[in-house]
């Protein structure tokens, strides 16, 4: 406890709060605009944040993320489209509560609750990461390699697409891990003759290719209906406070599920909304209720989202296993600034780690305090055409991906990613798997080959102790469970 | 041709393990106690072939009719505009580069409205100037550099 408040001595400096203020800005924008998630908005920001110190450019990476889930919300409210995939649950009781009049009360349990879960989630990490930490500080090389493998796994084979076309894109995203010099032998692998390539494949570039470009081509020759988001003003949202009562439990509920979802590798902010609204309808005593605007069905998936999208910074700070996406392209922020996160991490730059956490909390009083004044801004963004976004979206991937080597070629890998990224969604091939496969790929390598280094090239000892044989039987049980899973989801399907 | 199109995805990974696979031809493998720099990409490469084998024959026998929501005509023009900026962005300069981009982009809708796509290329090539040249100091011109 006591490391977590010297935690706002960090958080609190200036230059710390007024990129984490940014940072939840901006996510809360992203959060807003449909179509534009927080991973490309991570991955666009990675460049800029160059610059900064490492606790400064994680703080404000975090606060892109856990912004983007307030905003989402309001967009899922007023239009019924989600803002980002977390909140899309919230369309189903928060459209419906809008359109009957009651957008300000229906908004407001989405802050509200958004917070409550947010700081749920932060309560999590503070009790747990410690734990965590003294724990894993005895990890060698083959504990290391066994709960990598389990990342990796679990990226695999959490991803709704069925384990085979998971197994394939992890393949593939360790593939693109390779390229560069191999850290054992100095050996330069794929680099077929071009300078640029032996550093390995810049992550800004694979992220904004992979989630930023295919996103840009599936949308903007989309005609835009004539959507009119539902109007609403601050006043509507102060006048609901008294009625927020009703939501405890579900907000209770709907943390508990993202808090604990949440450090699972490949679950994240929207597997947990979804579990805690359908949760929250099978537990209530009019369950018919749900989809017709119930504050509930807003309070629980929103608290789940936050909770979780606190929650998941557990196993990236404390063991460096990133289980999203996101987690993985902050993972790669800090290895670029020269910081390998894990137990170490945590015991070496107190600092940073306690600094970020009292920062999440910090930048969840300021979304709360932000956005009920400011409803009727966030409002009329909503109502903005997107087909303005996407040159913006264009200019700022090439521009800024320009500069992380000041030079074209990773404009060109850029290209390379998006073209590849978006023919592989046509087919049903999720890109997270492939982003986990490039960022765990080399350490799974690093650490396989160290420990059979120590032991001479016996298996065994990545067997040796009891944590690795328990890490490894979570991994199998994992992999067992998804096969069997895709059979199931299968049979059902002729019939449907 | 049908078969073809439904086992597209599956191809495509195996496409990319059989090309990692013959970059690795040169690497020295090592054997399984002491891995040399060649062992782990060729392992990988032989699961990406299979596994993308797999999908490809599961998909035709599922008939589940290839890729959806293909969509050439924003694929060519995203890609033409990523291209441009990786063309001309360092020898044009931020202004010329972002406008001839935005009316790349604005090609892949139905109709084109000349006027606003304009007032999009300048605003966005000021801002884009101000943020990453003037702010992160990137060594970019506004202008075409005429001199060289």
């Amino acid at each position: 406890m006591s490391d977590f408040l010297s935690g706002f001595a960090t958080a609190l400096q200036p230059v710390n709060l007024l990129y984490c203020f940014a940072g939840v800005i901006l996510g809360n924008i992203v959060g807003v605009l449909p179509g534009i998630g927080a991973i490309a908005a991570i991955s666009i920001l990675l460049p800029l944040t160059f610059s900064l110190e490492p606790t400064t450019a994680v703080i404000m990476l975090a606060g892109v993320y856990y912004g983007a889930e307030y905003g989402g919300s309001i967009a899922s409210i007023l239009l019924n489209l989600p803002g980002t995939a977390s909140n899309a649950i919230t369309t189903l009781d928060g459209y419906p509560l809008a359109r009957r009049g009651e957008a300000g009360l229906a908004l407001l349990t989405a802050q509200i609750s958004s917070f409550s879960g947010g700081t749920l989630g932060i309560v999590a990490m503070v009790v747990f990461s410690p734990l965590i930490v003294s724990f894993s500080l005895s990890f060698g090389p083959a504990e290391y390699f066994a709960t990598l493998l389990l990342g990796l796994v679990a990226g695999a084979s959490a991803i709704g697409a069925g384990p085979l076309k998971g197994i394939a894109m992890v393949a593939v995203g360790m593939l693109f891990g390779t390229v560069g010099l191999d850290l054992n032998s100095g050996f330069a692998r794929f680099d077929l003759g071009i300078p640029n390539l032996l550093d390995g494949l810049s992550i800004v570039a694979v992220a904004m290719g992979l989630f930023g470009i295919p996103e840009v081509i599936a949308n903007i020759s989309a005609s835009q209906a004539k959507e009119k988001p539902i109007a609403v003003n601050a006043r509507a949202m102060y006048s609901a406070f008294r009625r927020l009562g009703a939501i405890v439990p579900s907000v209770l509920r709907g943390a508990t599920v993202g808090g604990l979802l949440g450090p699972l590798p490949g679950a994240g902010p929207t597997i947990s909304s979804f579990l805690a609204y359908s949760l929250e309808r099978s537990t209530s005593r009019n369950p018919e209720e749900f989809g017709t605007g119930r504050v509930n069905g807003v309070a629980a998936p929103e608290a789940a989202n936050n909770a979780a999208a606190q929650t998941a910074f557990i196993p990236t700070m404390t063991l460096g296993i990133p289980g999203t996406p996101t987690m993985a392209i902050i993972l790669g922020a800090l290895m670029i600034h020269g910081i390998s996160p894990g137990p170490q991490l945590v015991v070496d730059h107190p600092d940073l780690f306690w600094g970020l956490v009292a920062s999440f909390w910090i930048g969840n009083v300021f979304l709360l305090m932000l956005n009920i004044p400011l409803i009727g801004v966030w409002a009329r963004l909503v109502a903005v055409p997107r087909r303005f976004f996407f040159p913006v979206i264009v200019a700022l991937v090439c521009i800024g991906v320009f500069g992380v080597s000041n030079s074209s070629f990773d404009i060109w890998m850029v290209l390379l990613m998006g073209v590849l990224g978006y023919v592989l969604r046509c087919y049903g091939f999720p890109p997270a798997p492939l982003l986990i496969g490039f960022v765990l790929g080399p350490m799974v390598e690093e650490y396989l080959r160290r420990a059979l280094m120590i032991s001479a090239g016996d298996y065994s000892y990545l067997f040796s102790t009891p944590t690795s044989i328990v890490i490894h039987c979570l991994t199998a049980g994992l992999l067992l469970w998804s096969v069997v899973r895709g059979f199931r989801t299968k049979a059902p399907q002729p019939a449907g | 041709m049908k078969t073809l199109r439904d086992a597209g995805g599956g191809l495509l990974i195996s496409t990319i393990g059989l090309l990692f696979l013959l970059g690795a031809r040169d690497m020295a493998l090592g054997d399984l106690r002491n891995m040399g720099p060649g062992m782990v990409p060729t392992a990988l490469s032989v699961v990406a072939i299979v596994a993308g084998l797999a999908i490809a024959v599961s998909e035709v026998l599922r008939g589940s009719g290839g890729a959806s929501g293909f969509d050439l005509r924003a694929l060519v023009c995203v890609a033409a505009a990523i291209a441009l900026y990786a063309v001309m962005l360092e020898t044009a300069g931020v202004f010329v580069t972002t406008i001839v981009a935005v009316f790349v982009l604005a090609l892949a809708r139905p109709q084109l409205r000349a006027a606003e796509t304009l007032v999009v290329g300048i605003a966005l090539s000021v801002f884009a100037w101000v943020v990453f040249v003037k702010g992160l100091g990137m060594p970019l011109s506004f202008l075409p550099d005429v001199r060289s």
